[in-house]
């Protein structure tokens, strides 16, 4: 791709990046139509989302409160007074012929948020965001679907409740642009205001990128390409990349400079992992912007902000310093965890408050839990086995009731038995060993095994393992780690 | 020709409930009279006679059931054409609304329902309320019942001013004695001058505008036309109240406060202010005597009347018609085509969006709306929005701020509707700058959210013909001071009364 003849240029690659989440609200922004996906065409439509004539809208108070906790995570300002404007344009799946949105006056500003720096997982970096404002969707276009190959509308998505996530220009590579994004998903779902399902829509990503080449003398910016609806995280990271070697190229073919042409806008072409060109302005769009005189100002009052922040569910970075500290997890484990999400984070939680065996509880979930979810493709609240059954499992393992081989038996009969711990044992033929049992046991292994254990007193540590093996064969229910104590208790006894 | 019913609104229920008439037979008669006078006058676009009179059916069986009535039972009342009744063609006299049937009805459509009221058809307008002359209407020109044909000076009539010209035509006319008018500019009080009756501008947010098609949607109420003080706050306190579909609708608490600070008063301990910037203005000589007639009356009745000076009324024009188009042009980018409304035919299947919507506003819209609506995009253009939007937004505030300190020393305001009674059809038809200064008194009012009324103080004969004008003041109160409106209005009507019963000259 690159020219080896070239000489090597010092450049950065600057992005900023736009996110549109689609809150989870049950209903609309500004009247009461469900937001449910996959809905048959314009069902879930009324006369105020359709824009029909004297209609008007009103505020949904829970899309305040909830882009009131996005700007709390990420350490925004809150701007009570925000105001609604009207952003105009024509389209057939804009009915109203303008969008509601918030121009000047945001709800959210200013705020700021750390990620794990993917070039170095020492370091973190800190993005920028400008501004978090809401706004209601637009329709959908149905090209190519109506009678005679003509386009159909579905009006279903209209006034669909968006936050636009805005950053400064902070990014600096597309794996920064990704990990990012998954820091900011991962804030999203924790505090549950989006599902942040990227194939649905509900999270939509636009990448403005440019480089700043350094030559001898000047730092020369490339003329800035916005990157639109990018799809997914992968597709945003190799958009990002390929856009950064083409302006690359281009540059060094044309020397064009920001200014020296209008702002472009491309498209991620997945098939052909290619940018391509979708509108070129001469002049920026007119949206005659002003302000919503159907709405009047949104008031944040102090006390409904000091609400919010303490009912605020706890944040990522939270639950991973409260597994490391308390549930003495390390930083790997807990990041695994953390990041599967609050429901996997609680189930751990619960799990570890139970059994208060943070470390095994972890290694369960990480090891056995999370392989079986996505085998199943299953998410933790459809999983068989409850936070607080598999509670008494570990507890019963760390409390050396049982052994891990019989432990997992009961966990995978459980998977399909909705039993008892109780239960699963006595099908199991799982029971209690008593310790007159257990000193039974090694007596008599001891008797019959003189052999081994001169050997064991010899230095010959292993000589024990046939030993164990032996009364796991006269008691399956012994726990091995018990009988062992006693075993070393009687050999050094006589 | 303006011969009014004189039964009051509380007088026809009386009828139904003495059992001296039914309500079918109340609205049969109704029906005829409109039938009579409207070929005339073009008041009504559409009369609703069949739903009227199955309506006014079941209105009689609960006059035999022992249901409660409602407090305009049986009372037939007139809607313009901008409201929307579900099911019934909404059209603001516009060709792209011609055919338009809302799916649901507007806030007040519904209140009257409620209240055992006859919705009785829709009403003539200015094409989407743009307008002071109900010319600019798809069903021609509506007709002042007064004033007559004069070959020389009104060879079609008199104008009856608008743009709810139909509203106050149907209740001068006694064809109703109630109807619906929206306000933006003065598009109640002004055809209320003209036409001789009673019409108010309530309070920005007392009257849910839901339902009601937008024009200039931080100006635009919703308010009632009547022949007397008394029907006129009926019906205002039908239609009046809270409306959670409506966001600028006043709260409760809001209604509260504004009225503790706006106490109702008796006439006899009013202070009136006489609005120096209103009647230093060229008045025609009729309105000029009404006035001091007024302010003689109001004397006598025991207010103080005191001069008050509004400074920056000079500038309401200006951005009243700057504010009003921006927010038209806004609230009209509806009217694509493409969901509702006229849609032009294509002439080619390649023919782009983009015309094929400028083909259907081109065609739908008539020569005022899209004046309004080109004034208004240009006004919020990049780069001229700060000149003129932001301009006329920080001068509407100078103007509310000088009503209240006018209202800090007095109780109500006292000025002019319209400098001159109604002119003649057509008298302004090349000109809308002439026509626009007609609304120069009551557009104030609405850029300061203000209550306002067109009170009529007398009929002043034509000097050619064996006929009259009306002539009318108009009062403002401070917000939500409604009542003091209404309490000035009983007392200037009684005072007509008493005139035109000859018990006073």
């Amino acid at each position: 791709m690159s020219n080896s003849l070239a000489p090597a240029l010092a450049y950065e690659t600057i992005v900023g990046l736009e996110i549109h989440v689609q809150l989870a609200t049950k209903s609309k922004l500004f009247c009461g139509c469900a937001t449910r996906y996959g809905q048959p065409p314009n069902s879930q439509t009324c006369p105020i989302c359709q824009g029909l004539p004297g209609t008007l809208p009103v505020i949904n108070q829970h899309a305040i409160e909830l882009a009131m906790d996005v700007g709390l995570a990420l350490d925004m300002e809150l701007v009570s007074g925000c105001r609604w404007d009207r952003k105009h344009y024509f389209y057939p799946d804009l009915p109203k012929g303008y969008q509601t949105s918030q121009y000047d006056l945001p709800i959210t500003r200013h705020g700021r948020l750390e990620f794990r720096d993917p070039a170095d997982s020492e370091k973190t970096c800190v993005v920028r965001i400008n501004r978090a404002h809401l706004e209601e969707d637009a329709g959908k276009s149905l090209h190519g679907e109506g009678i005679d190959g003509g386009t159909w509308i579905d009006l279903n998505r209209t006034g669909t409740p968006l936050l636009e996530v805005v950053t400064e220009p902070d990014l600096r590579s597309a794996q920064e642009a990704k990990a990012f994004l998954i820091q900011l998903r991962t804030i999203l779902l924790y505090l549950g205001v989006s599902d942040c399902n990227m194939q649905e829509g509900s999270m939509r990503v636009d990448a403005n990128v440019n480089l700043r080449i350094k030559n001898e003398t000047e730092t020369i910016a490339t003329p800035i390409v916005e990157i639109k609806n990018l799809n997914s995280f992968r597709n945003a990271e190799r958009a990002i990349e390929y856009e950064r070697e083409r302006q690359l190229k281009h540059w060094r073919e044309t020397g064009e400079r920001m200014g020296q042409r209008p702002k472009q806008t491309r498209g991620w072409d997945a098939d052909r992992e290619v940018t391509t060109v979708q509108r070129e302005k001469e002049e920026a769009a007119d949206y005659r912007y002003f302000p919503c005189p159907d709405l009047p100002p949104v008031v944040l009052s102090q006390t409904s902000i000091d609400q919010r922040r303490a009912q605020l569910p706890r944040l990522p970075q939270q639950w991973k310093s409260e597994f490391t500290r308390t549930w003495k997890l390390s930083e790997y484990d807990a990041s695994v965890i953390v990041e599967q999400g609050r429901d996997v984070a609680e189930y751990f939680e619960t799990v570890a408050q139970i059994s208060q065996d943070g470390k095994r509880s972890a290694n369960w979930i990480t090891q056995e839990i999370l392989r079986l979810l996505n085998e199943r493709q299953q998410s933790i609240s459809d999983f068989p086995i409850a936070a607080a059954k598999l509670g008494e499992l570990v507890s019963a393992v760390s409390n050396s009731e049982l052994d891990h081989a019989r432990a997992r038996e009961i966990f995978a009969l459980w998977l399909t038995e909705p039993i008892s711990l109780r239960e699963a044992k006595e099908r199991l033929g799982i029971a209690t060993v008593s310790g007159n049992e257990v000193e039974e046991l090694v007596n008599r292994i001891v008797a019959e095994n003189q052999a081994a254990i001169d050997d064991y007193r010899h230095g010959k540590k292993q000589a024990l393992g046939p030993l164990i093996a032996q009364a796991k064969q006269l008691n399956s229910n012994v726990s091995p780690a018990k009988f062992r104590e006693a075993l070393l208790r009687a050999i050094d006894s006589t | 020709m303006a011969e009014k019913s004189n039964l009051t609104v509380a007088e026809r229920i009386s009828l139904f409930r003495s059992g001296r008439s039914s309500v079918v037979e109340s609205t049969r008669e109704t029906l005829r009279n409109i039938t009579e006078k409207n070929p005339s006058l073009n008041a009504f676009i559409e009369v609703w006679s069949e739903e009227a009179i199955r309506n006014a059916e079941l209105l009689d069986r609960k006059r035999t059931s022992g249901e409660p009535w409602g407090p305009l039972f049986g009372v037939p009342i007139a809607m313009k054409d901008n409201m929307c009744v579900a099911g019934r063609i909404c059209s603001c006299a516009s060709q792209m609304l011609a055919n338009y049937r809302p799916t649901y009805g507007a806030t007040v459509s519904e209140r009257l329902v409620a209240a055992d009221a006859i919705l009785i058809g829709r009403t003539n307008m200015d094409e989407f309320a743009m307008g002071s002359g109900t010319e600019y209407s798809i069903f021609g020109k509506t007709r002042n019942p007064y004033g007559g044909i004069e070959v020389d000076t009104a060879p079609a009539g008199y104008s009856p001013g608008g743009s709810s010209g139909g509203s106050a035509v149907a209740v001068a006319a006694g064809m109703v004695p109630l109807a619906l008018g929206s306000d933006t500019g003065g598009s109640i009080r002004q055809p209320a001058a003209f036409c001789g009756v009673f019409g108010l501008k309530p309070t920005y947010g007392r009257v849910s505008r839901f339902g009601l098609i937008a024009f200039g949607s931080s100006l635009d109420q919703i308010g009632p036309f009547a022949n007397c003080p008394d029907d006129l706050e009926l019906l205002f306190q039908v239609i009046a109240g809270h409306d959670r579909r409506d966001a600028t609708s006043l709260s409760n608490t809001s209604l509260e406060h504004a009225k503790t600070k706006t106490p109702d008063k008796p006439l006899s301990e009013m202070r009136i202010g006489v609005i120096r910037e209103h009647s230093a203005q060229e008045l025609s000589p009729d309105v000029r005597t009404a006035l001091e007639e007024t302010e003689r009356h109001l004397k006598s009745a025991g207010a103080m009347i005191v001069e008050v000076s509004l400074p920056k009324q000079e500038h309401a024009i200006a951005t009243y018609y700057i504010i009003a188009a921006c927010e038209a042009a806004s609230n009209l980018s509806r009217y694509d085509g493409m969901h509702f409304g006229h849609r032009a035919q294509r002439r080619e299947a390649s023919e782009s969006l983009e015309s094929v919507i400028a083909a259907s506003r081109g065609e739908g819209f008539g020569p005022e709306v899209k004046r309004r609506i080109l004034l208004g995009t240009y006004a919020l253009s990049h780069g001229y929005a700060e000149q003129y939007y932001q301009q006329a937004t920080r001068m509407r505030q100078a103007i509310r701020e000088d009503f209240a300190a006018a209202f800090a020393g007095v109780d109500l305001l006292l000025g002019p509707t319209t400098p001159a009674p109604a002119f003649a059809i057509g008298a302004h038809s090349q000109d809308p700058v002439a026509m626009y200064l007609t609304d120069q008194f009551t557009v104030s009012a609405n850029l300061a959210g203000l209550p306002a009324m067109s009170i009529p103080i007398k009929l002043e004969p034509l000097n050619s013909a064996d006929s009259t004008l009306p002539v009318a003041i108009q009062m403002h109160a401070p917000p939500c001071g409604e009542s003091r409106l209404f309490a000035a209005a009983r007392s200037l009507h009684s005072r007509n009364q008493m005139i035109e019963t000859g018990a006073m000259t």
